[in-house]
């Protein structure tokens, strides 16, 4: 008994039981593997996949629905997505400065009034706060989309909306962690010399969690990119919107130039991104 | 003896308590404007707490406090901003903005004494005449050509010269340094205690500066405030402490050894 519970350990136990779990889960919804063989719709699959090799310079239908070129409407989708990308971005730093500063227990605590009854209100705001955040965080943009473009029908408002919600919760909660493992002694530092809260909000931390939160900043807006992609299968013009046209047509060649656009917007993005967060944090270290 | 209203710092019977800790055990000093004066003692005697009741960053559990003529508890928060605006800190560490500029840095000084966006105006729009103002301080502590260099490019003994730059843009009436050669190396230490000094004097500012060497505190600071175990342990003008006096005031009793 003692022998067979120091083989299983905590390592060894998880591992068993992650598995034991799995398999239970897979008998209950019925997997079945035998049911991927034998269908109709690995051919279409396969069709799809050897697209991919000769993505769509030009409109596969002879006779397009869009007397346009087709390369200059990927151009078009591909503009549309980084505008949306970045109003929302835009949008949801200034909520993520807002819940960041509400949400960080050093904020509040850099006010040290003495009075109890502020004190009893600031906790309660900032708890109030973060539960909001984790609220908004939880549903994801899509649901939100779904929701706004109910409500406001197909604006681009409501598409930039459902991205910026979540992604507010996110900068938000990300900024205000920022915020509380700012190193105190600057903000500390300014109060000594008569600064007021919001000027020791402004002068002492903010400058000192701007590097941080711009590199992530930079982050949030390669998912922003994604994000925007996948409204437009809700209707916004992103490059989503002209990837399921061209879906619902099976025209597979021009779905992978859509797709190919996108992964080049988000390798630049990368690329981009990478080398700004670099000069960034290489600057602060020296 | 000066009266309240005179005095540049006035602390009568204050104690500071941290949950178990006391740190200051009923205090009463009185230092008179344009004085200089060094705090000795050693690590954890309260010398820095002292610094921060003087520059009205700590509150006391009891007693009476008057800084420039003020009674503390008499304040409201706007008052108090101005009479931390006219107390000059130099914080060991400096405390300074890592990423902003020198300028900026300097700039920060008159925080207590703008409102908001008077500050943000002042601080990333900045005036000529405040250029000039602020390259004639860094002219002063001897770095004017670092004007423009972020702050995280800087030496730690460049830092503290910006650091006394900025408590003096603040135009203040004292000046209060903690353990500003604590973490200089020797060769510098000597040049910052005359560079406070020299400023101290200049600009008739009431100096308090926290220090372990008795040396530079003889030679600089014309009198010395000994504090040990949160108490005042010798006040007196610096050429009336002995060698004995320092021995005493540093000696390790059974207590200290088994505290720490």
């Amino acid at each position: 008994m003692n022998r067979a519970a120091h083989w299983l350990g905590p390592r060894r136990s998880a591992l068993l039981g992650i598995l034991l779990a799995g398999m239970i889960g897979a008998w209950l919804i019925q997997l079945d593997p035998a049911q991927l063989f034998g269908r109709a719709q690995w051919h279409q699959l396969g069709e799809f996949f050897k697209a991919a090799l000769r993505p769509a310079l030009a409109y596969e239908d002879p006779n397009p629905a869009s007397d346009g070129v087709f390369l200059s409407e990927i151009g078009f989708a591909i503009y549309k997505t980084l505008l949306y990308a970045a109003a929302a971005i835009g949008l949801s730093l200034i909520g993520g400065l807002v819940f960041g500063l509400i949400g960080s227990t050093r904020a509040w605590l850099a006010l040290a009034s003495p009075a109890k009854p502020f004190r009893v209100l600031s906790m309660s705001s900032m708890f109030l706060v973060r539960l909001v955040m984790t609220i908004l965080r939880s549903v994801h943009e899509i649901i939100w989309a779904i929701l706004f473009l109910q409500a406001l029908g197909n604006l681009p408002l409501a598409a930039v909306i459902a991205i910026a919600i979540p992604y507010s919760a996110t900068l938000g909660k990300v900024f205000s962690e920022l915020i509380d493992e700012a190193p105190r002694a600057t903000a500390e530092g300014l109060r000594a010399n008569g600064a007021s809260v919001l000027q020791v909000y402004v002068f002492g931390l903010l400058p000192t969690v701007l590097p941080d939160l711009f590199a992530y900043l930079l982050y949030r807006f390669e998912c922003g990119l994604r994000s925007a992609a996948v409204l437009g299968f809700f209707g916004a013009p992103t490059l989503g919107y002209y990837l399921s046209l061209s879906w619902g047509e099976r025209h597979f060649h021009e779905v992978w130039a859509y797709l190919y656009a996108l992964l080049a917007i988000i390798v630049v993005c990368d690329l981009w991104s990478g080398a700004v967060r670099q000069r960034l944090t290489t600057h602060h270290a020296a | 003896m000066s009266t309240a209203a005179q005095a540049a710092f006035r602390l009568r019977d204050v104690t500071v308590r941290f949950a178990d800790l006391v740190a200051l055990d009923n205090v009463s000093l009185t230092i008179a404007p344009g004085e200089r004066v060094g705090f000795v003692g050693p690590s954890g005697a309260g010398k820095t707490t002292l610094l921060r009741l003087l520059n009205a960053n700590q509150q006391a559990t009891s007693g009476k406090i008057s800084l420039l003529g003020q009674a503390l508890e008499q304040l409201d928060q706007k008052n108090l901003r101005q009479v931390r605006s006219a107390i000059g800190f130099i914080p060991q560490h400096y405390h300074l903005v890592p990423s902003l500029r020198v300028l900026q840095n300097v700039l920060l000084g008159r925080l207590g004494q703008q409102g908001f966006w008077a500050s943000l105006r002042s601080v990333f729009f900045s005036r000529e005449f405040e250029q000039t103002k602020v390259h004639a301080l860094l002219e002063r502590v001897g770095i004017a050509e670092k004007l423009f260099a972020k702050v995280d490019t800087l030496s730690g003994g460049q830092q503290q010269r910006v650091a006394i730059a900025r408590a003096l843009y603040q135009a203040p009436q004292a000046l209060l340094a903690d353990e500003p050669v604590a973490s200089v190396d020797p060769s510098r230490a000597e040049a910052t205690m005359a560079l406070l000094s020299t400023l101290a004097e200049e600009q008739q500012l009431t100096l308090g500066v926290s220090l372990h060497d008795q040396r530079l505190a003889r030679a600089f600071l014309p009198r010395l405030v000994g504090v040990r175990h949160g108490k005042i342990f010798k006040d007196a003008p610096a050429q009336d402490w002995t060698d004995t006096d320092f021995e005493e005031l540093y000696h390790l009793d059974q207590s200290d050894l088994v505290e720490s």
